[in-house]
């Protein structure tokens, strides 16, 4: 009886279980399945992967395009200082957009292109570009819609993740806009550049029509975050912290590319390499580890003392807990659930019955006009009360005992406990 | 093992590694010198082995009073040796206080006393005493294993006589048998049928008990006195099955049968009839027979006290067996149970003609008041008390149920309340005893 009551809050937490592992389970999978940026091979020109972007590079290349990978901004400023070029920024949340943006950055006339910039990396630029709602939870194949010679070349394409406002083309996932000599293109998502989506709709024509509007495409491939750090109180690393003065300092970070490695720090930090002491270490001096490790000891040493009792604990061999009229009231819990009104108020009126012609001294089988005869009352009121109606529903059933009750204590005159 | 003295010595080392200049050197130091301190002090502690324990005090205490117990402790080894104790009983036993120390010098001996306060009757066994002997830093100790400590603790059970609360009543019930008696109010013929003495007539004595052969020797008028029989049989006999394991209000049903019991056995004690008694279910699990009278009712109170419940079906075809044995003389036979219906129809129903015809049978059943209070309907009852006061008025017919079929065969029924139960009891046994049908 207690186990079953025990189980029955599993009726409930099983399908809340069940759905909650699914809606879970969804999110982990769809959230493994989108690319991450910080992947090497996304949007790689480099990476014949999936999510790898060869195959646009190719297409450039067949095309008469110079392809210039950078693997930090510094270079790709650097490799753009020629003018007509276009900077491909394949990852505007890790890519230093504050420094692009900035007016001595990019030459008038660079096409910047960037895929699907959220409105966190828009932030840090003055561009004119405003994310307009949350992105999708799916790339959605959207068609042209405007007059833009390379949209309208290339036809329906899925771009449609993240929406721009006053976007026209493709219902807002693709913009562009000229700010400061700048052509600026947001496009709103990955797909159209990725190995595995190119072939799709028009996704091939459009990446590649965004992109071969100049002979030189500065490819920005960076898979850390690339901003610059902030300025070091050395004077030294001061020095060296300036990528904007010649092409040698913008170089360098392209060969070390080491992720979490600010790129721009200082080269004395930088020869140190992996044999750096872990800084947690060198912030404390030995003396409060000793202690530490003394209040550890010392900590160890009290839970050995107290875990060794004087004498275990003694077992008590206890007596039954059930009370004597357990059997009953699960009986009326039974009648309760079954609803048998009639047969507990026959269970009442049998036993008022008993009492009454026990206490008028009739015989054990007395009628009810036998019993309305000895005790003085109408025989219809007594059949009501002791043989009457059955009732239909609670209100009536406690009605009904409430009388029979009332006629016992009648015609015996007894208030208190029955005997 | 480690005291918490030792892990506080080790706290105390803590400003060092920042004070001194090698840090590191100056832990391993501080640990060297407080475990060099605990070895020692280990070492030094006296030996347990040459410890040897010993115990007296009370054996039987009355549930609800307190009994102590003296634990003494003899160094019988060549050393000192500071001692830490625990005097482990069972929970039930209110054992206190837990632990004790003693500082021994060789061929000494100390005495720690334990106080009792049980909780339950029954026999209430001292388990375990733990010793641990501390060097004289107080950093270390040896204390031995758990089999070691049982195997030198000296066994001692305490047996704790069961609750007699309707003691209280006992005075009121001695006065009607003083009544009885004769002792108090001489009046004629009756309350009983045995023949005590002959006297001299006085006015107001009934007529009818004139012994008048006697009058005629004594030139006077004589008339004889009577008193109640003496030297009958009561047998008590407690079911310790599984309807006495239930609990009427708080307490088991079994206390409430022994407290009645306890109150019929003074009694029959003090009107000169003898009192046995038999406790079973499955099998005979107390027996008190035979012996003088003043012996057989401490003999009785303390069998009564090591009964517990057990959870099986009783067996009264074994009731049966061991009361119609050949040799058994005619008893006023009291059986303490249940008026439950299926261990009633089932089990005593088919012996209890049998018994009747041989004894005079008594089935006292003690009831849960509760029953009868759910069986009435409150001023403004739910649906739910109406199903509750249904249940209630069935387990009530069919206990009238049993009780006219044991009356049928020829027993008398005793059923009421647990707190008026021991009452009811003595009250049919006076009234057998003052009509002589005993």
């Amino acid at each position: 009886m207690t186990t079953r009551r025990d189980r029955r809050w599993l009726r409930v937490a099983i399908p809340f279980a069940v759905l909650v592992t699914l809606i879970t389970g969804t999110l982990l999978v769809h959230a493994a399945e989108q690319p991450d940026p910080a992947d090497a091979d996304f949007l790689s020109p480099a990476s014949s992967a999936g999510i790898g972007s060869s195959k646009l590079a190719d297409r450039l290349r067949r095309r008469g395009v110079a392809v210039v990978r950078e693997t930090s901004t510094a270079g790709a400023l650097a490799a753009t200082s020629d003018g007509d070029a276009t900077l491909l920024v394949t990852t505007p949340g890790l890519a230093d957009l504050d420094r692009l943006s900035r007016f001595d950055g990019l030459p008038a006339g660079t096409r910047v292109v960037l895929v699907g910039p959220e409105q966190a990396a828009l932030a840090r630029t003055d561009w004119p570009i405003r994310q307009d709602g949350e992105h999708l939870w799916t790339t959605a194949v959207i068609d042209a819609g405007c007059a833009d010679p390379v949209a309208t070349a290339a036809g329906p394409a899925a771009v449609g993740r993240l929406r721009y406002a006053t976007a026209p083309c493709y219902a807002g996932a693709l913009l562009t806009t000229t700010w400061g000599g700048l052509t600026i293109t947001a496009v709103g998502a990955a797909d159209p550049f990725r190995n595995d989506r190119i072939d799709e709709h028009g996704n091939g024509a459009l990446a590649a029509g965004l992109l071969a509007r100049t002979s030189r495409v500065v490819w920005l491939d960076v898979h850390h975050r690339d901003v610059q750090p902030s300025p070091s109180p050395s004077p030294s690393s001061r020095s060296t912290e300036t990528p904007f003065a010649g092409p040698s300092t913008g170089q360098t970070p392209r060969e070390t590319g080491a992720p979490g490695d600010p790129g721009d720090a200082a080269p004395a930090d930088r020869a140190q390499g992996p044999d750096q002491p872990n800084p947690l270490a060198e912030a404390f001096p030995p003396a409060l580890w000793a202690t530490l490790a003394l209040l550890g000891l010392a900590l160890l040493a009290l839970a050995a003392a107290a875990a060794r009792r004087l004498g275990t604990p003694v077992a008590e061999p206890l007596p039954s807990r059930v009370p004597a009229d357990e059997t009953m009231l699960g009986h009326a819990r039974l009648y309760q659930r079954a609803h048998a009104r009639e047969e507990s108020l026959d269970i009442l009126r049998a036993a008022a019955r008993r009492r009454i012609t026990a206490h008028l001294g009739l015989p054990a089988g007395a009628t009810v006009e036998d019993i309305a005869e000895s005790a003085g009352y109408q025989v219809d009121d007594v059949r009501e009360v002791l043989a009457g109606f059955r009732p239909d529903n609670d209100a009536e059933l406690v009605s009904a005992a409430n009388a029979v009750q009332h006629l016992v204590r009648e015609i015996t005159g007894f208030e208190g406990d029955q005997p | 093992m480690i005291t918490r003295r030792f892990a506080v010595l080790l706290a105390a080392g803590l400003p060092l590694p920042a004070l001194l200049p090698a840090p590191w050197p100056a832990v391993g130091g501080v640990l060297f010198v407080v475990a060099g301190l605990a070895l020692i002090d280990l070492i030094t502690a006296g030996r347990l082995d040459g410890m040897q324990l010993r115990r007296d005090g009370d054996r039987t205490v009355w549930l609800g009073n307190t009994a102590t117990t003296r634990l003494t402790v003899t160094n019988t080894a060549e050393r000192f040796v500071r001692l830490g104790l625990r005097d482990s009983w069972v929970p039930s036993a209110g054992a206190g206080p837990l632990s004790h120390s003693l500082a021994l010098d060789p061929g000494a001996s100390g005495t720690v006393t334990t106080t009792l306060t049980p909780t339950r009757h029954g026999d209430r066994p001292a388990v375990r005493v733990t010793l641990r002997s501390y060097g004289p830093l107080g950093l270390a100790y040896r204390q031995r294993r758990r089999s070691w400590n049982a195997g030198v603790t000296p066994p001692w059970t305490l047996r704790v006589l069961p609750r007699f609360p309707s003691r209280r009543i006992l005075p009121e019930k001695l006065a009607r048998l003083r009544v009885m008696d004769g002792t108090l109010v001489t009046r004629g013929r009756g309350h009983g049928t045995e023949f005590d003495v002959l006297r001299e007539y006085v006015i107001g004595d009934d007529v009818r008990s004139i012994d008048w052969r006697a009058s005629a020797r004594h030139q006077d008028v004589v008339v004889r006195t009577w008193r109640p029989e003496r030297d009958r049989r009561v047998y008590c006999v407690l079911d310790t099955g599984r309807t006495s394991a239930v609990r009427v209000g708080d307490a088991p049903r079994l206390d409430a049968a022994i407290d009645a019991a306890l109150l019929l056995a003074v009694l029959a004690a003090r009107a000169d009839d003898r009192v046995d008694l038999l406790a079973l279910d499955t099998a005979v699990r107390a027996r008190v027979e035979g012996g003088g009278h003043r012996v057989q009712l401490p003999r009785v109170i303390d069998a009564m006290a090591s009964l517990e419940p057990a959870l099986v079906e009783t067996d009264f075809a074994l009731l049966g067996r061991e009361l119609l044995r050949r040799d058994r003389k005619r008893a006023l036979v009291v059986i303490f149970t249940a008026l439950d219906t299926a261990p009633m129809i089932e089990g005593l129903l088919p012996v209890l003609p049998r018994l009747a015809a041989r004894h005079k049978v008594i089935v006292a059943g003690v009831r849960d008041p509760a029953v009868a209070r759910m069986a009435s309907l409150s001023s403004t009852p739910t649906a739910a008390d109406v199903h509750t006061a249904a249940a209630a008025e069935r387990v009530l017919f069919e206990r009238d149920r049993v009780r006219d079929v044991l009356s049928r065969s020829g027993a008398t029924v005793v059923d009421a309340d647990a707190a008026t139960f021991a009452g009811k009891v003595a009250d049919v046994y006076l009234l057998l005893k003052a009509t002589g049908r005993l």
